[in-house]
């Protein structure tokens, strides 16, 4: 898959992965790469949003726990 | 498939018939997924089913898959199962019961389904290319996306003859010439354009006798309800397409139904709102949807879903026969392109059929799952409405997933339309 090369030949630690809600051919990829960074055993994290997101706190919280995931494990 | 299902009495003929040549089918498909066989998997718009039948593939329609594990209730399964790999809600509800399905092996309520062996698309729905990648995921399936040329714009098709569609035509046909190697490979059967020719001219006999039914639905009262006996025929005109079984099927229909004309039986016991149904239907409570019209006098005698989801059936047009893969795809382009344009300028195919059926009113019918079918509706319904001095409902809910679908809502707003259609009639006596 293109962007498991991209991401190893970055060096990438971690991936994020996001789709608006609108857009139906990101969020099936989503799917795709989730399972991609499976097999290879890289941390990602997944998110969706939308269109006229005007609060963006929870979003916050869940990345704040992420990169804590990442920083301490 | 051999021969025709037993000899019935004329009225309900259609359903029974159409029943149990799906039973066959679907009989005939998990044979081949018991024998470890693959099948051409293909969608209604575009499923190129004449050509692939000379290869003699088992031929699988997903969207159809899908759609019964709704009508049968068992769709949140198949959701679910699919939501738990990864699949967002806001998704195409008959991908992730595709997805749920394959999941299983093949598991369906009517018997296994065989493996996506290769895969045809065309370009009619943004969403069977990003589904089509799934089993290329799966599977390695070899996937063919046929990219058909749509309308420019509302009113501009073009016809044979023109120059324009003369080079849609010539890059149709090139594309159809480079599937057919990989039939060839795939299959290891030779194609033979005699077969072809063949497929085709049940086609366009099949065709003869669909656009007959649509036609005979202009009578008062309709014989025949357009969303629960339409969703019917729809099935037997896209998955046998191209098949004897198929033609006799509607030859028969035809004669139904222009029996039940003469005699003047409708579908319910007093037909008094003629409708137009636009969009996808309510498969969840498909029965329970209709009998909120049906009781008011409420009948569904049209709707595009016949025109966008027939493979081109219902278009007063047939294939040439004389050259087979310039033939096909001519049908191919204009079928396609005539699904788009039902999908994309819904308010002008209703109004092409407002007259000829009489209608009353018309009910958009959008779902969450289906974007490309349901994003234009409130548009189409406004445009509509500046032209034309015709009622419309709009409702919301979804074709697969009951989570989406309150049928309480539904129906205090079909009864208030109901009560307008009424008010309205009442002021005109």
């Amino acid at each position: 898959m293109a962007d498991g090369g991209r991401r190893s030949d970055r060096g990438a630690q971690a991936a994020i992965l996001t789709a608006a809600k609108m857009c139906e051919p990101g969020l099936d990829e989503q799917v795709a790469y989730s399972r991609a960074l499976d097999e290879a055993g890289v941390p990602y994290f997944v998110s969706e949003f939308e269109e006229r997101m005007s609060s963006f706190d929870h979003l916050q919280i869940q990345l704040e726990t992420f990169v804590e995931n990442i920083l301490f494990d | 498939m051999g021969g025709r299902p037993g000899d019935q009495e004329s009225v309900g003929r259609g359903v029974t018939q159409g029943a149990e040549l799906f039973r066959r089918w679907f009989a005939e498909l998990d044979q081949a997924a018991e024998r470890g066989e693959g099948a051409a998997y293909v969608f209604v718009m575009g499923s190129l089913g004449e050509l692939l039948r000379c290869f003699d593939f088992p031929i699988v329609f997903p969207e159809i898959n899908s759609l019964q594990t709704a009508v049968r209730r068992v769709a949140h399964e198949y959701l679910d199962e699919a939501e738990d790999y990864g699949y967002s809600p806001d998704v195409c509800a008959y991908v992730k019961a595709d997805v749920g399905l394959q999941l299983r092996g093949g598991k369906h309520p009517m018997g296994r389904l065989p493996r996506p062996a290769l895969a045809v698309l065309t370009n009619a729905c943004n969403t069977y290319i990003k589904w089509a990648e799934i089993w290329e995921r799966l599977y390695q399936t070899p996937v063919v996306t046929i990219d058909v040329p749509g309308t420019r714009y509302a009113g501009g098709q073009t016809w044979p003859g023109d120059p324009d569609f003369e080079r849609d035509r010539a890059y149709v046909a090139q594309q159809i010439r480079e599937l057919i190697p990989i039939c060839e490979r795939l299959s290891k059967r030779k194609f033979d354009i005699d077969r072809l020719r063949e497929s085709m001219t049940l086609a366009n006999e099949m065709g003869q006798s669909f656009r007959h039914v649509l036609e005979l639905n202009r009578n008062r009262p309709a014989p025949f309800n357009a969303v629960t006996d339409g969703t019917i025929y729809l099935g037997v005109a896209n998955g046998l397409r191209g098949t004897v079984d198929a033609r006799e099927y509607f030859a028969d229909l035809v004669e139904e139904l222009a029996d039940r004309a003469a005699e003047g039986l409708g579908t319910v016991h007093e037909e008094k709102f003629r409708l137009a149904f636009l969009g996808v239907p309510c498969y969840p409570l498909f029965r329970r949807f209709n009998e909120m019209f049906s009781a008011w006098g409420g009948v569904f005698v049209t709707s595009t879903y016949l025109a966008f989801a027939s493979g081109g059936a219902g278009l007063g047009w047939e294939y040439n026969l004389a050259d087979p893969i310039e033939g096909l795809a001519e049908g191919l382009l204009i079928n396609v392109r005539h699904a788009m344009d039902n999908m994309f300028f819904a308010d002008r195919a209703v109004e092409l059929l407002a007259d000829d059926y009489a209608l009353d009113g018309v009910v958009y019918h959008a779902v969450k799952s289906c974007r490309t079918v349901s994003t234009g509706l409130a548009d189409a319904r406004r445009a509509l409405s500046t032209r034309r001095d015709l009622p419309g409902l709009l409702l919301e809910s979804d074709m697969m997933d009951r989570r989406v679908v309150s049928e309480a809502q539904m129906k205090n707003r079909i009864d208030a339309f109901f009560e307008g259609l009424r008010s309205r009639s009442a002021a005109r006596v």
